[in-house]
């Protein structure tokens, strides 16, 4: 399939009308110069993100003014008023991942668990990539990688077992746990948003596609640490009985808040697959649920909020108003024609170039401002080529990205700094590359191939009219 | 807070599973309460304490009405009557004997009946509106004397036990060294501790209580909640009742020089709802 990326172009161009029209060059050059000089201070650490972010939003609004690319100071407000469904997913889901973490239901739930695995290593490795899975498709990365590798480190110093293997398949596979469900991740979650993306539509391209993943990176690490998952016979018994030790009742301090979280949690679920046919925002239902979870749970309403992850919510303020200050100078609409031009037009090579693309920068740097810089490139570029590979490639590729190196993702950061805390050593690049690396072009290969046998046979469920 | 305070707190969490070994608890027998009368409008109190409690737990219900006067001691008396049954109710401070300067101690009497009893002494302090509701939601202080918090929550337990609630409160006060070598094998400055990792403590502290109630809730029919905090014991349990108006209870060191059995005299001295010592 080809097409004329000028037509694209302008195409784009007729949803803004400042979107460089008439603008010239200079505007896009000096946006864009101040959006790779933040993405560079965020990449190399330098400045935290959440500074590099706002200061990036106040210059680009201050040039966007000056430039003419923002009419007026109003348009902020519209840039940021599109994304703020996303801002509400994410406060209502904190509140109640937080109110469901302080009645112990998860905690039980991973003791459950692990406890099927007898302190057998190889098992227990496995138990602990499931619950990874699990946890971080109903509480998102950052969250459900804690609750893991707490318990991992736990278990491991029980059972005298190197927690290295461990915690770095949780680090890995927790990026394919952020594929199951609209809401698992906050990047699948931005993205989705921005393409509107009905959320039963991920069981159909997403989840399997998390699971296979996933399978990939258990394979990888398990291949990788093989003589340290190796059980010793002797002491089978020992480290069976060390943990069926654990009670799991010691972690949940009233029953009462343990059922309603899960019932709570639950309905929040079902709110997120009902929320679109019923004419709502997943928002709302996050926002719903949260509020039922301070109302039924008795927790202080300030504490609740206290655990909100506010660094991430100005993080993407700032983030969003820069992001949309360059898309208005019409900078990322080029990117978009640069794609295409690249991709000749056809869709199976487009898709193939963004995956490579953001996969390989969200290795180097946050997920989250590649896959919000991305979003507009890939709606200019779905004017013309089919939507569904572009956006859901760029979902796959934005969270599997991160497992090239051990900062790509938040979870390969909680992880291995849970491991060196607790003593256990670090991974070196090297030692990362061999494993996270191979686990990623691996399961690149395997999305590219889902991707594309998604697209011959044309099994892609039809998204919303105007996507 | 950070990543890395979120994960010592998961850690402590999971580390309280790891070492909840079963605490055999079960609802203590209470067999004969003791409504001790010392002549004073207080006897009121007592009297619809004492019946709460025997109507709860079911046990006999006895009324002593202590000597009084110039030279009488009615502690012989007392200590007989606590050698009969398992629960002791008293006011304090007793016969109202030094009128206002009372209410600065327990009294003498109250003092030492705390030393020498053998049954539990349940002190009132002020009326209490609802004695029925008050003793059917006692608030268990784990650390007024962590040495006795399982005969506490027994004790508790068959209070609440048909349909109560349990409230245990577990506390870390990181004013003061932290001596918990059968948790963590080691001492600690809380100084250098994060609330997080201390609320963490906490929580492995009621470990075995916790996950024994929590299984047999249902058994017992009773609603138990564990809640950690940071701080005085003696101040977080009075502000942990402040709305409940429960029964306090905590487990009671017999030698008063003791630092629990000072800070169970404390918690009596400062309360306004009735303390039941174990």
């Amino acid at each position: 399939m080809t097409c004329s990326f000028v037509a694209i172009q302008e195409g784009a161009h007729a949803g803004h009308d400042a979107a460089g029209a008439g603008l010239g060059t200079l505007p896009m050059a000096v946006l864009g110069l101040v959006m790779l000089a933040t993405y560079a201070l965020i990449a190399s650490g330098k400045l935290h993100k959440l500074t590099a972010a706002l200061c990036g939003a106040i210059v680009c609004t201050v040039l966007g003014l000056a430039f003419g690319v923002l009419h007026d100071y109003d348009e902020v407000h519209q840039v940021l008023g599109k994304d703020i469904g996303v801002l509400g997913v994410i406060v209502g889901t904190s509140i109640l991942v937080d109110v469901a973490g302080k009645s112990g239901l998860f905690q039980f739930l991973a003791v459950k668990i692990a406890k099927q695995a007898k302190g057998d290593p190889g098992r227990l490795f496995t138990a602990l990539v499931m619950l990874t899975v699990l946890f971080v498709s109903l509480l998102t990365i950052a969250p459900g990688t804690l609750i893991v590798a707490s318990l991992t480190l736990v278990l491991c110093r029980t059972l005298a077992l190197d927690a290295k293997p461990y915690l770095v398949g949780v680090a890995i596979v927790a990026n394919s746990g952020a594929l199951v469900t609209f809401a698992s991740g906050i990047c699948t979650l931005m993205i989705g948003s921005a393409a509107k993306l009905p959320y039963l539509h991920f069981f159909a391209v997403s989840t399997p596609m998390a699971l296979l993943t996933a399978l990939v990176a258990w394979w990888v690490v398990r291949r990788s640490y093989r003589a340290e998952l190796r059980a010793d016979p002797a002491t089978a018994g020992q480290r069976a009985d060390a943990v069926a030790a654990f009670d799991e009742w010691a972690m949940v301090p009233d029953r009462r808040v343990f059922w309603r979280s899960a019932i709570l949690l639950g309905l929040t679920i079902v709110g997120f697959a009902t929320a679109q046919p019923l004419g709502v925002g997943l928002d709302f239902v996050a926002m719903a649920g949260g509020a039922a979870a301070i109302l039924f749970s008795g927790q202080n309403p300030e504490d609740a909020v206290k655990k909100v992850n506010w660094t991430v919510i100005v993080f993407f303020i700032g983030l969003f108003v820069m992001i949309g200050t360059v898309e208005h100078s019409g900078l990322l609409q080029k990117a978009a024609g640069l794609l295409g031009d690249v991709s000749g037009g056809n869709v199976h090579v487009a898709t193939v170039v963004l995956v490579l693309f953001t996969a390989l920068t969200s290795g180097i740097m946050d997920n989250i401002p590649v896959a919000a810089t991305m979003i507009p490139i890939v709606s200019t570029m779905a004017v013309d080529l089919p939507a569904a590979p572009l956006w859901w490639g760029l979902v796959i590729s934005a969270n599997l990205g991160g497992n090239g190196t051990p900062i790509g993702s938040i979870s390969g950061v909680i992880a291995l700094s849970a491991l060196q805390e607790s003593g256990g050593g670090k991974v070196s690049w090297g030692e990362w590359f061999k494993v996270g690396g191979v686990a990623m072009a691996l399961q690149i290969v395997v999305v590219i191939g889902w991707l594309s046998l998604f697209t011959v046979l044309d099994l892609y469920p039809a998204l919303p009219v105007g996507k | 807070m950070s990543d890395k305070d979120d994960l010592k707190q998961q850690m402590a969490s999971f580390e309280a599973a790891r070492i909840a070994r079963p605490a055999n608890l079960a609802p203590a027998v209470i067999a004969g309460v003791v409504a001790v009368h010392d002549g004073t409008d207080q006897d009121a109190t007592v009297d619809a304490l004492a019946q709460a409690i025997a109507q709860r737990t079911g046990a006999r219900l006895t009324t002593l009405a202590a000597p009084s006067g110039p030279d009488a001691d009615p502690l012989p008396a007392m200590l007989d009557a606590a050698g009969e049954g398992d629960v002791i109710v008293v006011p304090s401070p007793f016969g109202r004997d030094y009128e206002a300067e009372g209410q600065l101690s327990l009294s003498t009497t109250i003092d030492l009946l705390l030393a020498r009893s053998k049954a539990a002494v349940c002190v009132a302090r002020a009326p209490v509106a609802d004695a029925a509701a008050c003793v059917a939601r006692p608030v268990v202080g784990l650390q007024i004397d962590r040495h006795r918090k399982v005969a506490a929550t027994a004790m508790a337990l068959s209070l609440a036990k048909g349909g109560g609630e349990l409230l245990l409160l577990s506390t870390v006060d990181p004013h003061t060294a932290i001596e918990d070598e059968e948790l963590l094998a080691r001492r600690f400055d809380p100084r250098d501790m994060s609330p997080e990792i201390l609320t963490g403590l906490a929580s492995a502290r009621a470990a075995a209580l916790t996950a024994d109630l929590q299984k047999h809730a249902g058994e017992w029919h009773v609603e138990p909640r564990v809640q950690f905090a940071l701080g005085d014991t003696v101040e977080l349990l009075l502000e942990a009742n402040e709305e409940r108006c429960g029964l306090l209870v905590a487990g009671r060191d017999r030698d008063p020089r003791s630092e629990e059995a000072q800070r169970a005299h404390r918690l009596i001295l400062s309360s306004r709802w009735p303390v039941l010592l174990v």
